[in-house]
């Protein structure tokens, strides 16, 4: 019974037809006989896998040039000890680890008489090309992001720390996709203890396949159902550097331009690259306008609903006068009506997100426009809850990072003080507060460096210092770890 | 370990302090305000014993002596339901509402928060302590306006029940020796932080409701919460708001550290018991129904010195008994 785990014979032609049994002649696997030093050998490539100049070049070429050996074994200590071809090199011994070899980009040269086969990387196939990051733009710093490919990504990050500190190890995921993953890191910065748990979550992880980051985060994550993420993902190069600098753990998945980040600290939705880029004075405002940002559009739409409805003595006369002359001839109540408006925007995003980016922009036009106008003219909304909700999410754009969070909370907030006012605002706020301080992973509360208080993380958090202060004292998230259990 | 820091036992004590304070019943003058500072003198000296760098570790105690942890989680109990009948008798006062759906919510919210832990709970303090400071600092900038300094004298009136009010308003000191046991490093900075900043705190709403209120105060029942009507920074609108959620949140803060306190005592004892920690929130409900009021303020408050001294002193001793023996 032919099985991956099946060693190959020594004779080339059931080698082949051992291949082509076990990948039911599928017709992406290329196996080309050919006579190298007089011995009868076959190249075995996947079809659009490797890149046939590196292959003419670094393989074939060599192998042609090859004089007369007396028999395979001969051969093979000739390629494997004398000639280097390509810098990716191995020796096989399975059906299995062949096809492995094979669709992850390499040519694999088979020989009759030999029950081992060298494999060697030519991989290259089409790949989006390093471009702008999508969700991550900055002003000030550099304008590239992660791509698909990991060893791409690998590189990027390379050629910002040439230091043998930085790590990569590789570790397939995926029953069937067999994924790559690297775990980057700084062997200096990152305890043992911290790598070892996380190298287990990702190598423990029982999945089919393994295509985007989502994929991965619940098995990282010690609680995936919690309300706040306790992984970040960044994009970035550049970011993902500064956050290796901090101690922190790094990992790509192969066909993903994002990189998940272990631990993610609450404080570091705020932050962004320019923040470093700019004078520490504007930058400290700059933050203390994003958690600004953030309060409005958790809370506006519900004190305002709650205002309204329930303390209507909260608000000056001039105020009162305006919203109960806005709100006298609406036929919703106000709750309802601003969760219809909230509704209406998550629906407006999410089709502006999903359709082409041509008819995108109309549907925005559309949303923003004509139904938002039609809407007030109407009278179905009156125009300050339009105003606020407006307010509330353009807020929102500020803090992309907890988009999934506030989402769905501002939509409680608002039916919490439709129906219970400030109280149930308030309740709600310390049942998310209760939650967030619960979010921990590997022993990181991501509370931190609030609570627990670590004065010095506070630095870049209530303020930005300057860099000089900064490099000082070589900081590491080590130091907000508390012992679990 | 779950464990916390000196910031955190600083913010869940001085949290559930100021709640009793905020529902201060009634207002002795300076008389009062008097018998507070002997009060807090008081207060320190029973902390004393558990100052000290030997003291018997508190689960230990309880696991020797088991009838010791079963008291602990009963008085934790009583003080948490002593809670409900303060929220309850409270709400005449016009800041919040007592009905059968806001305590539902309560409730519902307590559940929960309960749920996460004294360490969640050790986290989540800090961030209510700014808002409580942000309240006060509102209340007072509010109450400024009507200050009339005339209407605060010496009187020597008013001693006696003060001190004895705020002696017996500290429930959460019983919680201190538990708690330093669960302290990374020295607690002892936190508690002797949190005595003087919670009568600090009383000081400040007992003088502000004395200038800013007058009479009006002084004749009211809850006199802070009354203080909180007449303290508003702007001409044209109200701050009501702020002053509810930092009431609402203290409230939850202070029965999620009753509920953990006396849920910790009994896992301890009872390791299964762990899930049904939160049935202690329905308990005090219960409990704060059939004796109302004063009944349980009075026993809690008799308890309260034993308990935070008491037990320490008598494992201490029963340690040195056992090594002379």
């Amino acid at each position: 019974m032919l099985t991956e785990q099946t060693h190959l014979p020594p004779v080339l032609a059931e080698q082949l037809a051992g291949l082509r049994h076990l990948t039911d002649g599928s017709s992406d696997l290329l196996a080309e006989p050919f006579l190298c030093g007089g011995i009868s050998c076959a190249l075995v490539t996947c079809e659009g896998m490797i890149s046939n100049a590196a292959l003419s070049d670094l393989v074939i070429r060599p192998l042609a040039e090859l004089q007369a050996v007396p028999d395979s074994a001969a051969l093979f200590r000739k390629i494997c000890a004398e000639r280097m071809l390509t810098m990716d090199k191995a020796v096989v011994y399975t059906f299995g680890a062949v096809l492995e070899r094979v669709y992850a980009g390499f040519a694999v040269l088979l020989a009759e008489g030999q029950t081992g086969a060298v494999a060697c990387g030519v991989q290259g196939f089409d790949r989006r090309s390093i471009g702008e990051p999508s969700g991550e733009t900055n002003i000030l710093g550099a304008h590239e992001g992660f791509t698909e490919a990991i060893r791409t990504n690998l590189s990027m990050l390379r050629r910002r720390m040439k230091t043998p500190l930085l790590k990569f190890e590789l570790h397939p995921v995926g029953r069937l996709s067999r994924t790559d993953t690297a775990l980057c890191y700084l062997t200096d910065r990152v305890p043992e203890q911290l790598i070892r748990r996380i190298r287990e979550a990702i190598t423990h992880t029982e999945l089919d396949t393994l295509l985007t980051t989502g994929y991965l985060q619940p098995f990282i994550e010690e609680k995936p159902d919690g309300l706040f993420d306790s992984v970040s993902l960044t994009e970035r190069p550049d970011v993902l550097c500064a956050k290796l600098l901090e101690g922190r753990v790094a990992v790509f998945i192969d066909g993903n331009p994002f990189a998940l980040v272990i631990p993610k600290l609450f404080a570091e939705s705020f932050q962004s690259l320019d923040d470093y880029s700019y004078k520490p004075w504007y930058a400290a405002f700059i933050r203390y306008v994003k958690y600004g940002a953030f309060f409005l559009t958790l809370l506006l739409p519900a004190l305002y609903t709650a205002v309204s409805v329930h303390h209507p003595e909260l608000l000056n006369s001039t105020l009162l006068l305006l919203l109960t002359k806005a709100e006298a001839d609406e036929p919703l109540s106000l709750p309802l009506e601003a969760i219809g408006v909230l509704l209406m925007y998550e629906i407006i995003r999410e089709a502006s997100l999903r359709l082409p980016k041509v008819v995108g922009g109309a549907v925005s036009i559309l949303g923003g426009l004509i139904i938002g106008d039609a809407a007030v003219a109407s009278g179905l909304i009156s125009t300050p809850m339009l105003t606020v909700a407006a307010i509330a999410v353009t807020a929102g754009f500020i803090v992309p990072d907890l988009t999934p969070a506030v989402t769905l909370l501002r939509l409680l907030f608002v039916a919490a003080g439709g129906l219970w006012g400030l109280s149930g605002i308030g309740l709600l706020g310390m049942a998310v507060l209760f939650a967030l301080c619960s979010t921990e992973d590997y022993g990181f509360p991501v509370t931190a460096p609030l609570s627990p208080l670590h004065v010095r993380g506070l630095r870049d958090v209530l303020t930005r210092i300057g860099f000089r202060k900064m490099q000082r004292g070589n900081f590491t998230v080590e130091e907000y770890h508390e012992q679990t259990g | 370990m779950n464990r916390l820091d000196k910031v955190q036992l600083f913010a869940l004590l001085l949290l559930s302090g100021v709640w009793t304070v905020l529902c201060t019943p009634a207002l002795d003058g300076t008389g009062g305000m008097l018998g507070a500072v002997l009060g807090c003198g008081v207060q320190l000296l029973l902390c004393l014993p558990l100052l000290r760098e030997s003291v018997p570790e508190f689960s230990r105690t309880i696991q020797q002596h088991r009838w010791l942890g079963i008291v602990y989680a009963a008085y934790f109990t009583i003080w948490g339901s002593f809670g409900f009948s303060q929220l309850h008798d409270a709400a005449p006062a016009g800041l919040h509402a007592w009905s059968g759906g806001a305590v539902l919510l309560i409730l519902l919210t307590c559940l929960y928060t309960s749920t996460a832990g004294l360490r969640t709970a050790g986290r989540a303090a800090p961030f209510l302590a700014v808002l409580l400071l942000l309240s006060v600092a509102v209340l007072t900038i509010g109450a400024g306006k009507r200050i009339i300094p005339e209407r605060l004298f010496l009187q020597t009136e008013g001693i006696r029940s003060g001190f004895l009010s705020y002696l017996a308003g500290s429930g959460e000191l019983a919680a201190v020796w538990l708690l330093l046991g669960r302290i990374r490093g020295s607690g002892n900075p936190a508690v002797l932080a949190y005595l003087p900043a919670k009568l600090g705190l009383y000081l400040l709403l007992s003088c502000l409701s004395i200038v800013a209120g007058g009479r009006l105060t002084a004749s009211q029942q809850y006199p802070f919460l009354t203080l909180t009507a007449l303290a508003q920074p702007l001409e044209g609108q109200r701050a009501d708001a702020l002053y509810l959620l930092a009431f609402v949140t203290l409230f939850v803060m202070h029965l999620t550290l009753m509920t953990g306190l006396a849920g910790h005592c009994l896992t301890l004892l009872y390791p299964r018991a762990e899930r049904a920690v939160p049935l202690l929130l329905p308990v005090m409900l219960l409990l704060s129904r059939i004796f109302p009021g004063e009944g349980l303020q009075m026993a809690a408050a008799c308890c309260m010195p034993v308990l935070t001294a008491g037990g320490v002193l008598f494992a201490g001793l029963r340690e040195r008994r056992r090594a002379a023996v």
